[in-house]
């Protein structure tokens, strides 16, 4: 097999172009743009609400929570297309793999149960 | 194969056992567990089988494996006394662990690219989770998150290799991409660079100069425990996944390539690890330094890659682990739940505990290589196969750092016969923590009195 970098000279270019965007932009903008420094202009928000307090609140993540296990349970599903169309050609082996598949996932679903994940109140 | 299954299960038993708040059975379901795990493994011995085209088990992977499991059985007996006063979260901890070991063995026993990269990713992931477990404690959270980063754009590094790999080869199999290696056409400049970003991605996860920069701070942030798992079983398993690839696909490449940057992150891992670890004066710093420099001194076989090198690894990897965690077992009894354990926490260990103390002359010792103990064997058969293949100046140069070595490793020792200050009370962790710290001393003993138990393992 005769293989050659040839093939990989776009990916090359790619990369340069890539870089010396952020590169150009970076330094055109540092050029052109007028440079002011002052307090107001190193806050948070230099318009707005002055910010208060620290960061590191607690904050309520039931939200999140809710919506991470929405995409985990979720993506589960997109593997179930593939399979449904090729369902005859996988046979006995294809039926056992996707049990086991959907078995660790209601693992977890049970587990998920049980830790009260699913409790809003 | 049947173990890997099994530490899977195993790992969803404790997550339930602990939701169920079964937590008196969490400690010994997971040591029966990773006892029948430790035995099915071992009945795979001298057997050659192929699961799936997707991984491969042979000697090597069997010894490794058995090593890691061995580890992990160990660290779950200290476990139990590290996470007493630990909240509900414990059994969620133990099945991580269990978890990040099955990824671990995945790593030894790949023979497709793709299952070395999900190995690495389950045993990441856990360990990113893990290292953050002391979840109210800010050092451990920037552990946890220092880790995350950099561990992931390292992943990021070692996929792009991969990928470079596979657009040359057109195959992730391991056979597949060794015979194009040894098929005598002029390698493309593009397999080389993905040789080089695989080597940079396993470079982070072993903590090899000039990759290591995560280790000392995740080390010391995480929960002494994990540091020891990280610091035994995840370095065993990114060096056993490192020489597995290496010997299979690439030692056929001549020594233009990747050899030349090996053996430069081999020298400077060796004497920067070490020449930074005299600075140290924490206790879990000067093992994550010391862990760097014998990162370094495990590349040495990668260079040599003859037929004794997987033997040297094995051996050496046995001695530094179980060394690690007897010296970890001390740091674990003295810092407790700290973040910090000062050297000067070891003063006066010696009245009030003598068998802390022993552990701990015996680990610094056999770290520090010197005879009769199973660190200096370790460093004999490593040099003895680079010497083989004669690699002269990487042998003189790791001598003389671990020659250096010898002068940290010493550090804590003076200060635990130090009898100018009040000495430490009285430490009882109960039955299974003094029982480790025997066994550690027992084989780092034995293991150096009769080198030739294990000389041969992975054949």
């Amino acid at each position: 097999m005769e293989t050659s970098n040839d093939g990989y000279i776009p990916v090359l270019i790619q990369l340069i172009v890539a870089g010396g965007f952020v590169a150009g932009t970076l330094w055109i903008t540092h050029i052109l743009g007028p440079n002011r420094k002052s307090a107001k202009k190193l806050e948070t928000f230099e318009c707005g609400i002055e910010p208060q307090g620290n960061a590191r609140l607690p904050f309520s993540i039931k939200y999140f929570l809710t919506a991470i296990l929405f995409v985990l349970f979720d993506v589960e599903v997109i593997f179930f297309y593939p399979w449904a169309t090729n369902f005859r050609e996988f046979g006995t082996q294809g039926f056992v793999s996707m049990g086991i598949f959907v078995s660790l996932f209601l693992l977890g679903f049970l587990y998920l149960r049980k830790k009260q994940a699913f409790k809003w109140e | 194969m049947t173990a890997i299954i099994i530490l899977a299960l195993l790992g969803f038993v404790i997550l339930f056992l602990g939701a169920y708040h079964l937590r008196s059975w969490l400690v010994p379901v997971a040591l029966i567990g990773v006892t029948t795990a430790f035995v099915m493994n071992a009945a795979d011995w001298d057997q050659q089988k192929e699961w799936f085209g997707m991984m491969f088990s042979d000697n090597f992977s069997v010894s490794f494996n058995g090593l890691l499991i061995f580890c992990t059985l160990l660290i779950f007996m200290l476990a139990s006394w590290h996470f007493r006063n630990e909240g509900s979260m414990v059994a969620d901890l133990y099945a991580l662990i269990l978890f990040a070991l099955t990824g671990a063995m995945l790593m030894t026993s790949f023979s497709n690219l793709v299952m070395l990269f999900i190995g690495i990713e389950i045993l990441s992931i856990a360990l990113y989770i893990l290292a953050g477990s002391r979840r109210l404690n800010l050092a451990s959270n920037e552990a946890s998150l220092k880790y995350f980063l950099m561990g992931s754009f390292a992943s990021g590094v070692l996929l792009f290799g991969i990928a470079l790999l596979f657009g040359t080869v057109n195959s992730f199999d391991l056979a597949a991409i060794s015979d194009y290696v040894n098929s005598g056409n002029k390698l493309p400049i593009v397999f080389h660079t993905g040789i080089m970003l695989v080597m940079i991605g396993f470079a982070f996860k072993i903590g090899a100069v000039p990759f290591h920069y995560w280790a000392p701070d995740v080390y010391q942030g995480s929960p002494t425990l994990i540091t020891t798992f990280m610091a035994t079983v995840v370095k065993v398993a990114g060096i056993a996944a490192f020489y597995r690839l290496f010997d299979t696909c690439f030692s056929g490449i001549d020594t233009s390539g990747w050899y030349q940057v090996l053996w430069v992150i081999c020298v400077i891992t060796i004497l920067y690890g070490n020449i930074t670890a005299l600075l140290q004066n924490e206790g879990k710093r000067l093992m994550a330094w010391s862990g760097v420099a014998h990162a370094g001194y495990l590349l040495i076989p990668l260079l040599a890659l003859n037929e004794l090198s997987a033997s040297a690894i094995f051996y050496y990897t046995t001695a530094y682990t179980i060394s690690s965690i007897t010296v970890f077992g001390v740091i674990i009894a003295l810092g407790g739940t700290d973040n910090e354990v000062p050297i000067e926490r070891f003063k006066g260990l010696a009245k009030n505990n003598p068998l802390m103390t022993f552990a701990l002359v015996v680990g610094m010792f056999s770290l520090a290589g010197i005879p009769p103990l199973a660190g200096f064997f370790g460093k004999y058969y490593l040099f003895a196969n680079a010497l083989s293949n004669g690699l002269i100046l990487v042998t003189v140069l790791a001598v003389i750092g671990s020659l250096i070595g010898i002068y940290y490793y010493f550090k804590p020792v003076v200060q635990a016969f130090n009898t100018e200050v009040t000495p430490v009370p009285r430490i009882n962790n109960g039955f299974a923590f003094n029982f480790v710290l025997m066994l550690g001393i027992f084989l780092t003993i034995v293991l150096g009195l009769f080198p030739d138990v294990l000389a041969n393992l992975p054949g």
